[in-house]
């Protein structure tokens, strides 16, 4: 009797050490998780702000409205006839669903893209995704928006909001 | 107590195979990040060279009529449907070569991209003219070497062999067994338009040497046309949004000399419009060169806005 009742309280001595091995397991397994989330939300926050910084220079570069002069490009500087006009082929490719809308939503993504004057405060937006979003960043780009028909200058940010 | 044992044993089994799970597909997405990045950013700037470095894993490039992505396995893959990236079918190794080249009719229209490893050898057969211009063309990061039309190509277990000839001095020497492609150049100028024939699948065209080298990096004729095919919608938005800007130039400049130039330019711009296709290269080229012509007209002291 005395043997068994020996055996029962080793018995139930490993057991409870198995439980409190499981249960240490399971509270280092939640506090690595918690880790592991702040990490993925810190990632999160830094690939948010690298693609906003990687699409501001894609659309820095993008021939279709940068200014050139006897064949060579000026960075830096949008020309404002291209500018309007690309503004009015992805807005009328939007309507009919052309190839080129789809171009620019790949390249773009979910942002709103504008290009303020500074001297006149006139805002022309060039592409706007119109999806939902819970929250964006912003990025405002300091250009020079030149006027080939008056050969005119003039000071302007490029904004940039990117959703997520 | 074997249980719990049993049960401790296959939780911690459970949590080694998730983590390994877990670190394939990080090891996959930043492999993704890095190209990505290098693709977008060496499609800022002409003449970019990159050596990507990554692990040892095979990336399989696609382009396919309506579809384009390129795949890492395991399910992994990344659309690319408007990039215009030139590639081997399969990229292995652990580094890779990306280059880019601006292609300018006659303004910028997009911008290359040429991948490729250093287990592919490019092999330039000579033809005493335009062969050693073409070799002088390629990156020198590349493996690349000219030879004479008779001399044997040895193996020397590259992933990859692309024989580059042109029309009349084709290579007749010993060439490996496997992996080797051919392509066969038929052009006066390299740098303007010409035909491309491509191992026994049949011809091509290209427009400007761009054109041309992303015929040399291309796994073959399919791949070459598809992501041409993406050029040529990029050449016509551009085209279409070019034809508008001088139509508001011509609209607003009283200059009669100036008003007179726009009109060619509009009238050249609508010729390339008409077949934006690389079937067209002779016409696209000479309309270029002419666009080009008129924009060094409007240079010459006229006081016209360019066209680019």
């Amino acid at each position: 009797m005395s043997n068994n009742k020996k055996a029962q309280i080793q018995m139930g001595e490993s057991i409870a050490i198995i439980i409190i091995i499981m249960i240490l397991i399971i509270f280092a397994l939640v506090f690595y998780s918690k880790i592991k989330e702040v990490d993925i939300s810190e990632k999160k926050i830094l690939f948010q702000d690298l693609d906003l910084i990687e699409l501001s220079q894609i659309i820095y570069s993008l021939p279709e409205i940068q200014c050139s002069f006897a064949e060579v490009v000026d960075y830096g500087c949008i020309d404002l006839l291209k500018y309007y006009e690309l503004a009015k082929i992805i807005n009328e490719s939007f309507k009919d669903d052309k190839i080129q809308y789809f171009y620019y939503r790949q390249l773009f993504g979910n942002t709103k893209i504008s290009l303020e004057t500074i001297k006149d405060e006139k805002t022309v937006n060039l592409y706007n995704s119109n999806r939902t979003w819970t929250s964006k960043s912003v990025m405002n780009m300091p250009i020079i928006a030149y006027n080939p028909i008056n050969d005119t200058k003039l000071f302007a940010t490029l904004n940039i909001e990117k959703y997520d | 107590m074997f249980i719990v044992g049993g049960i401790i044993l296959l939780f911690f089994v459970f949590v080694i195979r998730s983590q390994t799970d877990e670190a394939d597909i990080e090891l996959a997405s930043s492999i993704i990040k890095n190209l990505d990045t290098v693709i977008k950013s060496s499609q800022q700037k002409e003449g970019n060279l990159n050596i990507i470095k990554i692990p040892d894993v095979k990336i399989q490039f696609v382009c396919e009529e309506d579809i384009s992505f390129y795949d890492l396995g395991n399910g992994i893959t990344k659309d690319i449907p408007y990039d215009i990236i030139f590639s081997q079918g399969e990229l292995s190794g652990n580094q890779i070569i990306s280059w880019t080249q601006s292609w300018d009719v006659p303004f910028r229209i997009s911008f290359f991209q040429y991948l490729t490893t250093r287990n592919a050898q490019f092999i330039i057969v000579d033809d005493e003219n335009k062969a050693t211009e073409l070799l002088n063309m390629l990156p020198n990061n590349i493996t690349k070497k000219i030879i004479n039309t008779n001399e044997p190509i040895k193996d020397y277990n590259y992933d990859y062999y692309k024989i580059i000839q042109f029309k009349g001095s084709e290579h007749n020497g010993e060439k490996p067994t496997e992996n080797v492609h051919i392509i066969t150049i038929d052009s006066e100028d390299i740098n303007s338009f010409g035909k491309i024939t491509f191992d026994n699948e049949g011809e091509s065209s290209f427009l400007k040497k761009e054109s041309l080298l992303g015929a040399i990096f291309s796994e073959d004729k399919a791949y070459y046309e598809c992501t041409m095919k993406k050029a040529f919608e990029r050449l016509e938005t551009l085209m279409e949004l070019n034809k508008e800007r001088i139509k508001k130039l011509s609209a607003n400049i009283a200059d009669q000399k100036c008003f007179a130039i726009y009109g060619f330019c509009i009238e050249e711009i609508d010729d390339i419009l008409l077949t934006p296709k690389l079937s067209n290269s002779q016409t696209i080229y000479y309309q270029s060169k002419e666009l080009a012509r008129d924009n060094q007209n409007l240079i010459r002291g006229k006081n016209c806005p360019l066209i680019y």
